[in-house]
């Protein structure tokens, strides 16, 4: 079978994992939007002690291996009764490590809202929580957004990384496929091909909206 | 050297020292030049007044090929580049050759200084001997040093420009540009970013330069009291045009345009 | 678990294996990165497309991707290497095109006068790049630069799954043959890395320090 015809003929296959893929990166991501939210939100209030411990959980996430925290996931969690399938543990692992990266977009979002806006709010009488969610916030976010797509798009890359927890998306359909059919260029050569045209396009998107968000700093200050 | 009186002549077989020839230069939509032309000869002093936004500096630094006009031709000494539809043949790479010997003849001082903050003064203005002319350190060393003692700056050579005052890192400026001997200096607004008080010694070494004589000089700047003093001819522009041009005497005294009277009338008022 | 020879030996061989594999990937990937990232500021587009086709591709799959395609492929259409040298060349590549857009963003913040100052005075414009503006663009790159060395170290764990033995493999074995919990030994492992991963950032803090005094933003405001 001509290589095209074979690269045809598993397109299923390759549906699927890319399905998984996506379904990887949607749940990874959502856990790591609220995760790294709270964990932005500790340190921009400066809690006493809980501050510091967000220091050395985004230290220590960004610091280690995505793969051996894999690992840990996968071994750790049954230990303390949690049985989740591969598919969560993998979603866990990514939405755990990009927190820690969601957690610094999001941090440096608030903190250039001016102080000002704060010492407004509480001049009104707005209790913290308030003033972050009515004020600061909505303010934070336009310039978070570029950021955190990038974010997106990384983990949309790194969801391979789940394909050594036993878990068939992409990369891990790849390596079935060829090691039953030999046909190791081909296949790998389409699975660079289909992550490329997938996130290119997104991160000329993400750079587009950074620099409208640019220009509308730029704006901004200048009114 | 700055002293020396033969250094700055231009070489023989002159036509003017600097020329722009129907030069047309946008920004977008906004017209910046309007295809002036402007001739410079030998040893002459032009000083170039005008608004903000009439073009003065974008005239300085097409001379210096640091903007690319869309039309037009740019004259130094013997040698010319054309742009756009004037544009010659030849490579890209001999093209950039020319535009680097042009500029080899003149020399520019920027309102913003722009010193190398990684350098001390003395490195500053011996950088181009040594890159550029291909002089040996000693040799740069001493040129440079020569060139800082004459703008006043002979016990400030190992200062970094950050530790200098805004005039002395102008006047370290001017030696830079004037180290390399150029056939014609251009000063672009070079007292504007400085404080009122330090104008004065970074006039007095320009001054100092004009006097010395042969020197070809075009001055941008808003001091007119300086302009009116050193000028040979004074040009006034608005709009990306010349509108009028003359001896200091007849601009400054009695000028024939409307626009030069209102605009000299509202900056004496400040 | 017991430190038993056989554990302490295999413990040293991985770690032996991640920091040259470290080392190897970081001395290939900073050259890359200043030559590329200078190449992106060229005036000429095919010099400067070539170089962003570089970047761009890499950036387009992971390096778990790309380690794979490089272990399976290469050897495929003739290009037989070790483990090791394949993984450190893939991650060196991916650490260049990385490290590239540090220094391509550092180089395009650094003021425009200091360009057009080391042209005026008839440098070339690769002369006033090396000379005038890579020299002031240093201290914009480094923090950026600490993260690629980190993670030219996190990707050494990569490595684990071409045959390469250095830690995670180790982990991976240890585990295997029964001689530790896979949880315990997996979260030493853990630890293991952000201890190595504290040298690079002091090294890099060391680095910020020496190159400060080539920061530009002094100039600005002219003590008078």
């Amino acid at each position: 079978m001509g290589t095209a015809a074979y690269l045809w003929s598993v397109r299923s296959q390759m549906a699927q994992g890319l399905v998984i893929t996506l379904e990887a990166t949607g749940a990874g991501m959502a856990i790591a939007l609220t995760v790294g939210l709270g964990i932005a939100v500790i340190r921009v209030l400066k809690l006493p002690g809980l501050s510091q411990v967000a220091r050395f959980y985004i230290l220590f996430f960004r610091n280690t291996p995505l793969l051996v925290q894999l690992y840990v996931w996968y071994y750790v969690l049954p230990q303390y009764g949690i049985v989740l399938s591969a598919f969560l543990v993998g979603v866990v692992g990514l939405g755990i490590q990009f927190s820690a990266y969601t957690a610094e977009v999001y941090r440096a979002g608030l903190e250039q809202v001016p102080r000002g806006q704060w010492e407004a709010g509480s001049a009104l009488g707005l209790r913290t929580a308030a003033i972050l969610r009515s004020i600061i916030i909505p303010q934070a976010f336009r310039p978070i957004v570029p950021g955190l797509g990038n974010y997106l798009i990384s983990m949309f890359k790194d969801s391979a990384y789940l394909s050594v927890v036993t878990v068939f998306e992409l990369l891990g359909t790849t390596e079935q496929l060829a090691a039953s059919s030999f046909r190791y260029t081909a296949l790998f050569t389409l699975l660079g091909v289909i992550y490329f045209s997938l996130s290119y396009p997104a991160s000329v998107c993400v750079r587009v909206l950074e620099r409208r968000a640019a220009r509308g700093r730029q704006n901004a200050l200048r009114s | 050297m700055l002293s020396d009186p033969n250094t700055f002549t231009s070489p023989p077989g002159r036509g003017a020292a600097v020329a722009l020839e129907d030069v047309h230069k946008r920004y977008g939509e906004k017209v910046v030049l309007d295809g002036l032309s402007l001739t410079v000869a030998s040893g002459e002093k032009v000083a170039i007044i005008g608004p903000s936004g009439s073009g003065k500096s974008t005239v300085l630094r097409c001379v210096m090929a640091l903007e690319e006009p869309e039309k037009g031709r740019i004259h130094v000494g013997d040698n010319w580049i054309g742009f756009g539809s004037d544009r010659g043949d030849g490579s890209r790479r001999s093209r950039n050759a020319e535009i680097i010997k042009l500029r080899g003849a003149v020399g520019f001082v920027f309102q913003q200084f722009n010193l190398f903050p990684h350098m001390t003064a003395l490195r500053n203005v011996s950088l181009a001997l040594r890159r550029v002319r291909g002089i040996n350190g000693t040799d740069a060393a001493a040129l440079a040093e020569g060139a800082l003692r004459e703008v006043g700056l002979g016990d400030k050579l190992a200062a970094y420009p950050q530790q200098l005052s805004g005039g002395e890192q102008q006047r370290v400026a001017i030696a830079r540009a004037c180290v390399l001997q150029p056939q014609v200096m251009l000063f672009d607004e070079v007292t504007s970013a400085l404080d009122p008080e330090l104008v004065g010694e970074v006039l007095g070494v320009i001054r100092r330069l004009a006097e010395v004589g042969g020197m070809t000089m075009v001055i941008v700047t808003h001091e007119m009291e300086f302009a009116r003093r050193i000028a040979d001819r004074v040009i006034f522009m608005e709009k990306g045009s010349i509108v009028e041009e003359g001896s200091p005497e007849r601009i400054f005294g009695d000028p024939i345009e409307v626009r030069t009277r209102q605009f000299l009338r509202a900056v004496s008022e400040r | 678990m017991r430190l038993s020879p056989y554990v302490i030996h295999s413990a040293l061989v991985g770690l032996y294996y991640t920091v040259i594999a470290t080392v190897l990937s970081c001395c290939l990937a900073f050259p890359i990165a200043f030559i590329v990232g200078i190449l992106r500021v060229s005036r000429s587009r095919t010099v400067r497309g070539c170089a962003m086709v570089y970047v761009e591709g890499i950036r387009g799959a992971s390096p778990i991707v790309e380690l794979y395609w490089a272990f399976f492929v290469l050897p495929l259409i003739g290009i037989r290497f070790p483990p090791l040298e394949v993984g450190v060349l893939v991650l060196g590549l991916v650490g260049g095109a990385y490290a590239s857009e540090a220094v391509r963003g550092a180089l395009l913040a650094v003021d425009r006068g200091q360009w057009e100052a080391g042209l005026s005075l008839s440098m070339s414009r690769s002369s006033t790049v090396l000379r005038i503006v890579l020299p002031q663009a240093i201290p914009t790159m480094l923090p950026i630069f600490q993260n690629v060395a980190i993670d030219m170290l996190k990707g050494t764990s990569l490595l684990s799954l071409v045959t390469v033995t250095e830690l995670t493999r180790t982990a991976n074995e240890l585990g295997t043959v029964g001689v530790m919990s896979f949880s315990s030994g997996y979260g030493a492992l853990l630890v293991i890395y952000f201890l190595l991963s504290l040298p690079i950032m002091a090294g890099m803090a060391k680095l910020e320090k020496y190159t400060a005094r080539y920061q530009s933003k002094f100039v600005r405001r002219p003590r008078s």
